[in-house]
């Protein structure tokens, strides 16, 4: 059962190292303005790696990794692989990559919880806030949802749209939570963004020159 | 020896300064300018509240202060929440469209949640908190009188009875942050001519009050205020809602009536107004953004409308195309907005669409007729506008700054003893209060941050939660 576990884990790790590694495509989605965040971020989480703290104590860096998780699977939705690589598949068919190994990721971790019997939700106040406010969202949505599909037959794609995000960031939550739990394996995730963020730094300052 | 007297001199004008602030906050100088060929939407309008110069005067005596007696490691900051929300609001200008106006709303934002709010913590230590509850009380009751006598007088819009504030929603919004600590404090109160002065505030907010969210909010935090305080405060809640209802039947004029029944106004529909066709019209024939973007000013016309007009409705050309349109039904703005808020929130997730620009980008997720009235206010619902402009995020802060202000309040409430009880008590209600209101009117306008930020240092004065370093 220990080594089940211990795959099921090197699954979710890999998951995250491919949606860290589809985020480093989308270099050309990225906006200069927004790589006044990048930068900074870069250097932070850079000075975290090399600091002799353990990371795994300090519950807002997990909470903070997170968050970065949930900007990198933003930025890494957009990447238009069927288009890249000439692709043929119906456009109401298409799912985003990253996406897709989110769901594997999530599958490993509920088998997971089927073998624990247990996991973990951070009572960070903003972790809890985060859910809170997702909440907030999903009950505003079906409050106006009944509205808008009976009486004014409006469309309701933007609304699936958000929806569909609350969830992606509520799971990613709760995946980096639960995953981040020894100062190894936040390490190797910082190296993992620290890569695909100087990647993506790299490649916008050769595309100005 | 002097060097200590010059220190406390300085103190007093600091303190003097901030409590100057707690009761001239309403009293704002609208500076204008207008195109000459229209007098009615002016190119540049800026809001300048006396609050401002004081707050600026009082920071720069506190800063020399700081700097002349060394004191910067006695600095306390605001609480965690406060600070979070803040960052995410700058980082959230990354996605600005508006870069300025963006800056304009951090200035305010930075203005108030941290200058002001850094100023309060910082200073006013030898004064007591009922003092400042008390000017609090003063304030409310010259704005209850001002109101009352717009009230009594004027008989147009009901949206002339409304203090010292712009319009009747910003009232009921300050006195839900104010009414629930006056009634707390009545329930305690053991002197009759305080008494009577509470009562008398009660009454005259029940009756000028106009704005039916605000009403409700206070019904529904008053409710909670008397269930924390007793089951004889329930029964005197009780008899006070029963006699409100009486009066509001068959007492009072047709208007207060009329507010309750506007109250379902977002979800209403409407009749198109023939002014909105004729504007379409106008601005679809001189297809001159720039033009019209320079004259009108560019907070008071969306300009790629015209892109979302031609569009949809590619042939019509004079006011009478629209002919087959009149009288027919619409949704109202207000519920529109909300939804071009959600849609917003939905493309921009964890940042949003830029700090102070939900004007800005409604124009591409607004859904329904093109949106050209932006006399329309803003956003009226708070909570899905620092959504639709700091993203998740953002109202993930502002989910963590009410809640943990409750949560100190609450903790405070149960452990100090009966004398001071009340405080918290009302605090409770106003951050309750503000909690409800805050669906229906934002309460992120200048002039309500002010009582709103000294809502939040009464809740976390001597708190744990203030950092120090």
């Amino acid at each position: 059962m220990h080594t089940v576990k211990k795959i099921l884990d090197l699954f979710i790790e890999i998951s995250f190292f491919l949606i860290l590694l589809i985020f480093s495509f989308s270099y050309l989605q990225i906006s200069l303005k927004q790589h006044l965040i990048f930068i900074p971020l870069l250097l932070f989480i850079s000075i975290k790696l090399f600091s002799k703290i353990n990371l795994a104590k300090i519950e807002f860096w997990i909470i903070f990794l997170a968050v970065v998780m949930m900007f990198v699977f933003d930025f890494s939705e957009k990447v238009d692989f069927i288009q890249k690589f000439n692709i043929s598949i119906e456009e109401n068919k298409r799912v985003p990559l990253s996406t897709i190994v989110l769901s594997f990721a999530l599958l490993s971790f509920l088998i997971k919880i089927q073998i624990d019997g247990k996991f973990m939700i951070s009572n960070h106040p903003f972790a809890i806030y985060f859910i809170m406010s997702g909440i907030f969202l999903s009950l505003l949505l079906s409050i106006f949802f009944p509205i808008l599909m009976v009486k004014y037959q409006l469309g309701i794609e933007s609304y699936l749209h958000l929806l569909n995000k609350i969830l992606k960031y509520s799971c990613i939550l709760l995946l980096t939570t639960n995953y981040l739990n020894n100062d190894d394996k936040i390490k190797r995730l910082n190296i993992g963004i620290i890569a695909s963020l100087g990647f993506i730094i790299i490649t916008t300052l050769l595309r100005i020159i | 020896m002097n060097i200590s007297i010059k220190k406390g001199k300085n103190q007093t004008v600091i303190d003097y300064l901030l409590l100057t602030i707690l009761t001239t906050f309403p009293i704002a100088i609208n500076i204008s300018f207008f195109s000459p060929k229209d007098f009615v939407h002016p190119l540049i309008s800026v809001n300048l509240s006396i609050s401002d110069f004081l707050l600026l005067i009082a920071l720069i005596i506190w800063l020399l202060k700081i700097l002349i007696y060394k004191e910067l490691r006695q600095i306390k900051l605001p609480i965690p929440p406060i600070l979070v929300f803040v960052g995410i609001a700058t980082l959230s200008i990354v996605n600005a469209s508006s870069i300025s106006d963006s800056i304009k709303e951090l200035i305010k934002i930075v203005e108030y949640f941290i200058v002001f709010y850094i100023l309060l913590i910082n200073n006013l230590k030898n004064t007591k908190l009922n003092s400042i509850k008390n000017l609090l009380f003063i304030t409310t009751t010259i704005i209850l009188l001002i109101a009352f006598v717009q009230y009594s007088i004027l008989k147009g819009s009901p949206y002339l009875i409304r203090g010292l504030f712009d319009n009747r929603n910003i009232l009921g919004a300050y006195l839900c942050m104010t009414i629930p600590l006056v009634f707390a404090e009545l329930l305690y109160e053991k002197n009759l001519y305080r008494k009577i002065w509470f009562l008398l505030m009660l009454f005259t907010s029940a009756t000028i009050i106009l704005s039916s969210s605000a009403l409700l909010a206070l019904v529904i935090c008053l409710f909670i205020v008397s269930t924390f305080h007793s089951k004889s405060a329930i029964f005197k809640y009780a008899i006070g809602i029963v006699f409100l209802t009486l009066i509001y039947y068959y007492v009072l004029p047709q208007k207060n009536r009329n507010s309750l029944k506007e109250f379902g106004s977002i979800y209403e529909e409407g009749n198109v107004s023939e002014n909105y066709y004729k504007t379409l019209t106008v601005l679809y024939d001189l297809k001159k953004t720039i033009y019209f973007n320079k004259m009108i000013g560019k907070n008071k016309l969306v300009v790629s409308n015209f892109l979302l007009t031609s569009s949809i409705m590619p042939q019509i050309r004079k006011g009478d195309a629209y002919a087959d349109m009149n009288g027919e039904r619409h949704l109202k703005n207000r519920y529109l907005e909300m939804r071009a808020a959600l849609n917003m929130i939905a493309n921009n997730g964890l940042l949003g669409a830029g700090l102070g620009n939900f004007q800005n980008q409604i124009n591409v997720n607004y859904v329904g007729l093109p949106k050209i009235n932006t006399e329309e206010p803003d956003q009226h619902n708070g909570y899905l506008l620092i959504g639709a402009t700091t993203g998740i995020m953002g109202l993930t802060a502002l989910f963590w700054t009410f809640f943990s202000t409750l949560r100190n309040i609450y903790k405070k409430f149960k452990n100090l003893n009966n004398s001071n009880k009340k405080l918290y008590l009302g605090l409770l209600g106003a951050i309750i209060a503000i909690m409800i209101e805050n669906f229906f009117t934002s309460i992120f306008i200048s002039i309500l941050l002010v009582p709103f930020i000294t809502l939040l240092y009464l809740s976390t004065k001597n708190s744990p939660d203030e950092v120090v370093f």
